[in-house]
This record gives structure tokens, sequence and C-alpha cells, in this order.
């Protein structure tokens, strides 16, 4: 498009009234054209921006900022869980290529060994298939839903940063951080067995004590028990005995 | 918000850059008036009106890095980008014109302008100064003029659209707003 022509086009750019071709036309000639007559384009655009001033001034209601705040800490809210996945699908991406290194090891041991005995049995070897597993092949405990796309895209796109949280201060909510997560599992159920097993100890210890206290009263009990019919005997045999000895003497005396 | 006088366009965006909110606040008190009073010009209803504000803000807050502070020229581009705004959602909610869909590239190549660097910055507190100035400027343009101009403008009417909605050959239409627009410039000039 001539100079002449893009000129042609600028006071109804800058007035936003272009057609659509002629839109597409302009749109190239500034991002191309290093003629591009920027100067009078701007002058343009300045006089266009200046209209909205004629007009009668109209305030909007403070719910408006609000709402603005609202859609802005949303979005923050958006964004900050957006950054939360794509750093945890970085770290899964860790472990999901550690572990597919070590297998992909242990299948290069393995290949040798299947392509001498390949060669060894010759009659065997057609019948024989051997199917190099896939990625995607693989048994991942636990990421069972991770399919070879993700994970190709995964490993060979590089990193990609992740979004940058766009709100601070007053829009920007602090996440709250999930302490109870990061406690590793095993050290929680160690402590958990640990109360139980001192529970189960005191319980024992409190039982066995309680059962000693009921024998240990029982035994005296029965010992005191005992103890007094001794002595019941023993006042009975000394009272039979001085009543013997009474009828004795009143007997020796008489005679 | 005694700050306003001290604190510049430029000085505000580039806090905004920065995801300054407070910024963006003092941001949105500044130029909410202006913005909506245009919008509103545009989309007469109240809560599309609103909404489309808001997009205006979150635009500038998402899309801030776009912005080249080397032209220093905020009044224009929030002027422009809340113009293109408002007539996009004119002609989507009206769908008498098939748009193409509202994607992020959409936005950025049709929706948020291309602000010239060569032009002096223009703030708000001196363009409302130059009021009566630029007043006098439009007055002086022919009937006809100003109309196809708020036909533009305003209602967001293409110059095709214009052409069969006045029922007058395209290159008449192309030839007012040229010269409408090249007279309001130099009227507004001459005024000096």
């Amino acid at each position: 498009m001539s100079g002449l022509q893009v000129k042609d086009l600028l006071q109804a750019k800058a007035l936003g009234c272009l057609d659509p071709e002629e839109d597409e036309i302009f749109i190239k000639c500034t991002n191309e054209d290093e003629n591009f007559p920027w100067k009078e384009y701007g002058s343009y655009q300045k006089i266009v921006s200046c209209m909205p001033a004629l007009l009668e001034i109209e305030i909007p209601d403070q719910e408006v900022k609000d709402k603005v705040s609202k859609i802005l800490y949303d979005l923050n809210e958006k964004l900050t869980s957006e950054e939360k996945s794509v750093k945890e699908d970085e770290s899964d991406e860790g472990i999901v290529i550690e572990e597919l290194e070590e297998d992909k090891d242990v299948e290069s041991q393995e290949i040798p060994n299947l392509k001498e005995v390949a060669a060894e049995k010759k009659d065997m070897a057609d019948s024989i298939s051997f199917k190099k597993r896939k990625a995607s092949e693989i048994p991942l405990p636990g990421f069972e839903n991770l399919n070879k796309e993700t994970f190709t895209t995964q490993t060979d796109k590089p990193k990609k940063k992740p979004p940058v949280s766009i709100v601070k201060k007053e829009f920007k909510e602090k996440p709250v951080k999930n302490y109870s997560s990061k406690i590793p599992v095993g050290e929680n159920l160690d402590g958990r067995n640990k109360n139980k097993l001192f529970l189960i100890a005191a319980v024992t210890f409190l039982l066995i004590t309680l059962f000693l206290l009921i024998f240990i009263y029982f035994k005296f009990s029965s010992d005191i028990e005992s103890n007094k019919n001794e002595i019941e005997n023993l006042k009975r045999q000394i009272s039979s005995e001085v009543i013997n000895d009474k009828v004795y003497s009143n007997n020796f005396s008489n005679a | 918000m005694e700050d306003n006088k001290i604190i510049t366009d430029s000085q505000i965006m580039h806090k905004i850059k920065e995801y300054d909110s407070k910024a963006l606040e003092e941001l949105y008190d500044r130029y909410s008036p202006i913005l909506y009073t245009l919008i509103r010009k545009i989309v007469p209803d109240q809560t599309v009106a609103e909404e489309v504000l808001a997009d205006i803000f979150v635009i500038l807050w998402k899309k801030s890095k776009h912005f080249e502070l080397s032209n220093e020229n905020l009044y224009t581009w929030l002027i422009i980008l809340a113009r293109n705004k408002a007539v996009d959602r004119k002609i989507r909610d009206s769908k008498l014109k098939e748009l193409p869909e509202y994607s992020d590239d959409f936005e950025d190549e049709i929706i948020i302008p291309k602000i010239s660097k060569s032009i002096d910055p223009v703030e708000l507190t001196k363009v409302q100064a130059e009021k009566e100035k630029f007043e006098g400027a439009m007055n002086k343009l022919t009937e006809a003029q100003k109309y196809v101009i708020n036909m533009a403008f305003y209602d967001g009417k293409t110059q095709g659209e214009i052409a069969s909605e006045l029922n007058i050959p395209l290159t008449t239409v192309k030839s007012k707003i040229q010269v409408a627009l090249s007279n309001l410039k130099i009227n507004f000039v001459s005024g000096e």
C-alpha cells in the first residue's frame, strides 16, 4: 500500500471506523511499514481522545470500584491457584522423569540379552517380537492418570515460568499454608502409635495395680479373719481351762 | 486525593507495571469518571457500562506490560481502549454483526490501541483545561461533519455502515471523515 493510501486511512482509523478489510491492511502497515506516518496518526489520536471531554461527566457508583477490586481479587486467586498447580506439576514431572530414567536403564540392560537369545535361536527369531515399552505403558504407581501426551509436552518443552502473580498488597491475599499436608505421613503415624502404646501400657498397669490391690485386700482380710478365729479359739480354750481349774480347785477344797 | 497533583500518569503506570494496587486505585479514582461517561455514551445500559469499565481496569492490570511508557500517553490509550471495548460489547450484545471470537489475540490486536509514540503527552487535567478550546474547534465543523464523527466514534459504525445508513456513496463518507478530522485538528491547533 502506498504512503498516500495509508495517509487516507489515518483519520478513519483514529476514529475507529475502518471497515475490516482496510483495518487489516492498516494494522499490517503499522507493523511492517518503516515509513508509517506515526506523527500524523498520533495527532489524530490525540484529537479523537479529546472528544469525551465534551460530555457531561457521570461518576460511577462506589459499588463499581468494589466490583473492580473483587474482579481483580478473583483474578489473583485464579492466578495463584494456577501458579500452585504449575509448581505441583513441575515437582511431579521431576519424579516421573527419575522413575522413567530408572526404567530406561533396566530396559537398556534387557535389550542385548534378548537380542542375543534371538540371534542364537534363529528359528525362534521370527516369532519373537520385542516390544519396546513406551513411556506411557510403564506403570507408575501414583501416576496412572499421566498419559504420554502430558509427559512429552512436559519434558520436550522448556519449563514454563509460573505465571507471575499480578496482584500485590490489598488485592493479593496471602495463600493459607497447609501445614498439615507438609507433615510427613510416616512421622504422623509413628506419633499416633506411640500414643496408643503408651495408653495401652498405662491401662494395663492400672489394671494390674487394681488386681493386686484387690488381691492384697482379700488376702489381708482373710488373714485377719483367721487370726480372729484363732484368738477366739484361744480365748475359749483359756476360759475352759480356767473353768476346769476352778472346778478342780473347788472339788479339791471340798474334798 | 492531594497526591494526584504530584504523581503523573507515567509515574502511576510505572507503579502499576510493578503491580502496585494503590497505584491502580489512584488511576481508577482519576480516570473512572471520564471513562464511565464515555462508556455510557456508547452503551447506555448502566449494568453493561459498569461491566465494561471493570473490564478496562482488568485489561490495564493484566496487560500493563503491553503499555509502552516511552510515549507516556496513558490518557489517549485509556480513552481509545474504553471506546473500543464499549463498541465491541455493544456490537456483541446487539448480535447485529458477527465478530471474531473474543480471544487474547483479538484483544491485543483490535481492542488494545497502538498509540503513536510521536505525540506529546496528554494528561486528563490538560484536556479538561482545554475543554472550551476543543469545544470551539468542534463547533467550527459543519453539522454533517459532526454527525459523521459521532456516528463513527460513539455509535461504532464503520465507514461502509455509515454510507449504507445515510444512503450516500462510501467515497463521500470517507472524504467527509478525512476532512472533518483534519479540520478539527487545524481548528484546535489554530485556537492555541
